[in-house]
């Protein structure tokens, strides 16, 4: 009986987390635009993120983790690729790729970006080259996630 | 068409730099700091472009719906809250990315979607009066679900086999 990694748990609750984001801002964009909805969600997102480095500070005194160095002054740009993906997809769900075809392709790109940077090492990720046990470590997920899109009411 | 598949495709990559400067933010800064730059500077992406649509719409050179247009006061108070889970969610991937790495984050966070969205889906499905989501619908969806646990279960093995 092996344990549970708490991380692995951790990027399974983000992964519940954003798909509970994505139907609260299709709900937001439904009565909206996609645009309007984003810019809100951003919005509110940086107050809540805000409100929650002032708890933390309080609480423990220091939100400074262990290692790291200097930040690089791309690495606050995070927020351009994430506004962007927004634009993108409102252009791919409208096209004759539908929603389900943007979403499969959309897991097929994190899929790809996420190989490529472990193999390279970039963005401060340790470095873990491309091997036959990393690509059938795909195979289980991306394929029930295809299912699950391509069959589902949406 | 084949450009369409490229965006789509691109789209999937843009969302993995974001997690990625994100997560290489985090590591100096600390998650919620990540979280807070992220959803700051899509903040000022996303105003200086609507700003921009809504000048030129003004101008009458292009069409999009400006505010006062917008059925602001049929938004229920629940659609606002994606803001709040998306700040919890930015730092809770931001913390992880470099701790699994990559590749590991992005299929372990897509498991953790789909799974939740077909809970959605069933929930919905139980609260609407017709149970007629056919069996050429379920089924495939269960496998689906079958899959993507056997490959957590398998990656959370591999995990401990590298640690040891």
């Amino acid at each position: 009986m092996t344990s549970v990694n708490l991380n692995l748990l951790l990027a399974l609750v983000g992964g519940a987390l954003l798909a509970l984001m994505i139907k609260l801002n299709s709900s937001l964009a439904a009565l909206t635009t996609p645009l309007y909805a984003s810019w809100l969600a951003h919005g509110i997102g940086a107050s809540v993120a805000l409100l929650l480095i002032a708890v933390i500070t309080t609480v423990s005194k220091r939100d400074r983790p262990i290692s790291g160095g200097a930040a690089p002054k791309w690495s606050y740009l995070g927020g351009i690729p994430g506004a962007m993906v927004v634009i993108l997809a409102a252009i791919t769900v409208n096209s004759e790729l539908g929603l389900s075809g943007t979403l499969v392709l959309g897991l097929l790109g994190q899929v790809l970006f996420g190989l490529l940077s472990d193999h390279f090492g970039l963005f401060g990720v340790d470095k873990k080259a491309i091997s036959a046990h990393r690509l059938l470590s795909i195979i289980p997920i991306f394929s029930g996630a295809s299912l699950i899109i391509f069959f589902g009411r949406s | 068409m084949i450009i369409y598949l490229l965006l789509a495709l691109v789209n999937g990559i843009l969302i993995g730099l974001c997690r990625a400067l994100n997560g290489r933010l985090s590591q100096s800064k600390g998650p919620f700091i990540a979280s807070f730059y992220n959803h700051i500077v899509g903040t000022l992406i996303l105003t200086l472009l609507l700003g921009a649509l809504i000048t030129l719409s003004i101008w009458g050179e292009f069409q999009v719906s400006l505010p006062t247009s917008l059925a602001w006061e049929e938004i229920p108070w629940f659609a606002y809250f994606g803001g709040v889970i998306g700040a919890l969610y930015v730092a809770i991937n931001s913390h992880i990315l470099t701790r699994i790495g990559a590749l590991k984050a992005a299929l372990l966070v897509i498991s953790g979607q789909m799974l939740t969205s077909v809970a959605f889906e069933l929930f919905e499905l139980s609260h609407s009066a017709s149970i007629t989501s056919t069996l050429t619908q379920a089924l495939p969806q269960a496998c689906g679900v079958a899959l993507i646990i056997l490959g957590v279960y398998s990656s959370n093995r591999s995990w401990h086999k590298q640690q040891n």
